[in-house]
């Protein structure tokens, strides 16, 4: 019964905090899946633009950062993004070390990663898009902005679901490496409560029971997603892929 | 720029790239084993085993390699009968413990691959291997597994 009570709600219990840190799990992978998905579009644009340096560079971004490890750029943002903002405040004349938000490096860094994965998924996505609607939508007369509101989005989005869902999946498991920087995220605070209360076995396995709730709950919600797109869909092959 | 010091840093950082690749290929090669193991396991009819591979792949693609590793690393000392096994001076070895929880995780996403490669066999092969008398050993291994694999490649 004492496991029990570790990790549950009591007073001695690690239940409440390990709820906390799993919606702070939910928080910054989030908050990362927004701007790896405003960095994603930005560099998928590039890549699909045609011109030369562009295409380089979205192809120098997906490179880099799907090649290097996540605990590095999470490294690289947060002491490289500390020491930037304390040489601000000292130029300001503020002395000392001044941290950059863990919560914010966190997001920032597993961003940028999925970011670079993001923009693969939409540059797949406008792809796979039949170059026949978009004929077709000049040859009606449609300008680039509104080809682009209503043919192109609503198609690169609906395609686009299951590779975010992957995404998703892939920076949830990310988050955990956040923890490096202190930020209570499930990871962490399983460490935390393994480490004061020796029961380092307990606390993993309940850790990870949690990331597999999660991850297996946002499954479904893709899947959902993925089904309620595709509903007015004619060869209606979707469903169980 | 200090370049001594980055020169110093540089051969720091080189001496360690042995150690990476080491823990690279070993945990590829014994994940890859464990992969063709529970693929054969789940795309074999039998439900429990099966169930059981599915169990797996869940597990291991769900849950971060972090926890997995710490949960090899300190978990595994917390139980008496590891400690005084004859598996511990081992399980006692960060490079042992941290081949071990990649091979177990690279495991569950490589197993997922070959089944892909499995699937993309086209049965009208495997119907006419079966019709000139291939056996099962035999079918799988002139038919099935090369061109699973080839497949599987890119992935």
């Amino acid at each position: 019964m004492a496991t029990l009570e570790l990790i549950g709600f009591g007073s001695t219990g690690w239940g409440a905090l390990l709820l906390l840190a799993t919606l702070m799990t939910l928080a910054v992978t989030a908050s990362a899946l927004a701007i790896g998905a405003v960095l994603g579009a930005t560099i998928s644009a590039a890549k699909l633009s045609g011109k030369a340096s562009l295409v380089a560079l979205g192809n120098v971004y997906t490179t880099v950062f799907r090649g290097v490890p996540e605990l590095l750029i999470i490294y690289l943002i947060y002491f490289g993004g500390s020491s930037a903002v304390t040489s601000i405040g000292t130029a300001m004349g503020y002395e000392g070390f001044l941290g950059l938000p863990s919560f914010l490096a966190g997001a920032l860094a597993v961003g940028i990663i999925s970011g670079a994965y993001q923009a693969e998924v939409f540059r797949g996505a406008y792809l796979a898009i039949s170059k026949g609607e978009l004929e077709a939508a000049s040859a009606i007369g449609m300008h680039r902005g509104l080809r682009f509101r209503r043919i192109i989005i609503p198609q690169v989005l609906r395609l686009a679901i299951p590779g975010l869902g992957n995404v998703w999946q892939l920076s949830l498991k990310d988050s955990a490496l956040i923890s490096v920087t202190g930020l209570a995220e499930l990871m962490r605070t399983s460490q935390v409560a393994a480490g004061s209360t020796r029961q380092y076995f307990l606390f993993f396995i309940v850790g990870g029971i949690l990331y597999l709730i999660l991850t297996s709950l946002s499954d479904r919600v893709f899947n959902g997603a993925e089904r309620r797109a595709n509903r007015s869909m004619p060869t209606a092959a979707m469903g169980k892929a | 720029m200090d370049f001594a010091f980055l020169a110093q840093t540089m051969t720091t950082l080189l001496k360690a790239v042995p150690m990476t690749l080491a823990l690279f290929s070993l945990s590829v090669f014994f994940g890859g084993l464990l992969a063709l193991l529970i693929v054969w396991m789940r795309v074999g009819g039998n439900p429990v085993l099966s169930a059981t591979a599915k169990g797996y792949i869940f597990v291991f693609r769900g849950s971060p390699l972090l926890i997995q590793m710490f949960l090899v690393f300190y978990g595994l000392g917390q139980f008496g009968f590891i400690r005084y096994s004859f598996l511990w001076p081992f399980l006692r070895e960060p490079f042992v413990c941290a081949v071990l929880s990649l091979a177990l995780c690279t495991a569950g996403y490589s197993a997922e691959i070959f089944r892909g490669g499995i699937r993309a066999v086209s049965p009208r092969e495997i119907e006419a291997a079966r019709s000139i008398g291939m056996s099962g050993a035999l079918l799988v291994r002139r038919i099935l597994a090369p061109i699973a694999f080839r497949h599987a490649l890119p992935a």
